[in-house]
């Protein structure tokens, strides 16, 4: 195989292992990237329902002056 | 005009004359297979694969977000659903919560309140100070913001009486409904009044902050 046909070769290579590495990235990236906007996490945001009626009872036993 | 495309075609099939005894070469013919072959795999991958395993992908992120997103809508209705009922169950308690840290400064409530105490404990208050802050209840705080929602309000007293009066008046704060902290106390002998009552005065400087929402 002459030189000019393996440069040409590797080039070839290269550029199909930079266009793999980079399907491969722009995929990950694309998995790993949430689909949930902003505005929907805020919302969605877990909401404790106890109240702290233990602290309202102290609260209640103090005075008014 | 005519002569023209003669002249291009025998240019070409002078073109194929010399490739072809290149094509008889097996190396050549290998490696330009191989070329091509990467070539147009990257071509192939970058303009047709990807699209269609990155929108497989997407679709199948944005179900499981979306399952994740309505699970957790569900427990969030649950928990709004029990909240509602815990609300219902203290909700007559709630004016206790609005004495204690207020969402306007009441500064004038939290001074009546101060000499009111030092009243019940027999002592003498006097000097009171107060950070400007708005009274009217829409107005915005002026008062320092300390979290997310919290303001406080600065206030400085003198309070003069003997030991017991004083330490009454301390234990009052502590018990007081409205959420007060004494940041400094700073405490004196008043000898000459001390000298001329035939008791042992103190006089102390304090100051407080009360907190409040914020209105926020």
């Amino acid at each position: 195989m002459q030189k000019e046909d393996r440069d040409i070769l590797y080039v070839a290579l290269f550029t199909f292992i930079t266009v793999a590495i980079w399907i491969l990235f722009e995929l990950t990236k694309t998995t790993k990237t949430s689909t949930i906007s902003p505005n929907m996490q805020k919302i969605i945001k877990p909401l404790s329902p106890t109240i702290d009626t233990e602290t309202i009872g102290i609260i209640e036993s103090k005075n008014v002056y | 005009m005519e002569k023209a495309p003669t002249r291009d075609f025998s240019q070409y099939r002078r073109f194929y004359q010399q490739l072809k005894p290149l094509w008889n070469k097996p190396k050549k013919r290998a490696s330009t297979a191989a070329v091509f072959s990467l070539l147009a795999t990257a071509l192939f991958g970058w303009f047709a694969i990807k699209p269609t395993v990155q929108t497989i992908l997407y679709l199948r992120r944005e179900i499981k977000d979306k399952t994740e997103v309505n699970k957790q809508m569900e427990e969030k209705i649950t928990h709004l659903i029990e909240a509602q009922a815990a609300y219902e169950t203290v909700s007559g308690s709630l004016p206790v919560l609005d004495q204690a840290d207020p969402s306007t400064p009441e500064a004038v409530d939290v001074v009546r309140q101060l000499r009111n105490l030092a009243g019940a404990a027999g002592a003498s208050i006097s000097a009171i100070q107060l950070q400007s802050v708005p009274i009217a209840a829409t107005a915005t705080p002026s008062g320092k913001a300390t979290g997310e929602s919290v303001a406080e309000l600065t206030i400085n007293a003198v309070l003069s009486g003997t030991y017991i009066v004083i330490r009454s008046f301390l234990d009052g704060i502590l018990s007081m409904r409205r959420v007060l902290t004494m940041e400094v106390v700073n405490l004196n002998h008043e000898t000459s009044i001390a000298q001329t009552m035939g008791d042992n005065l103190l006089k102390i400087t304090l100051k407080f902050k009360a907190y409040y929402t914020g209105g926020n």
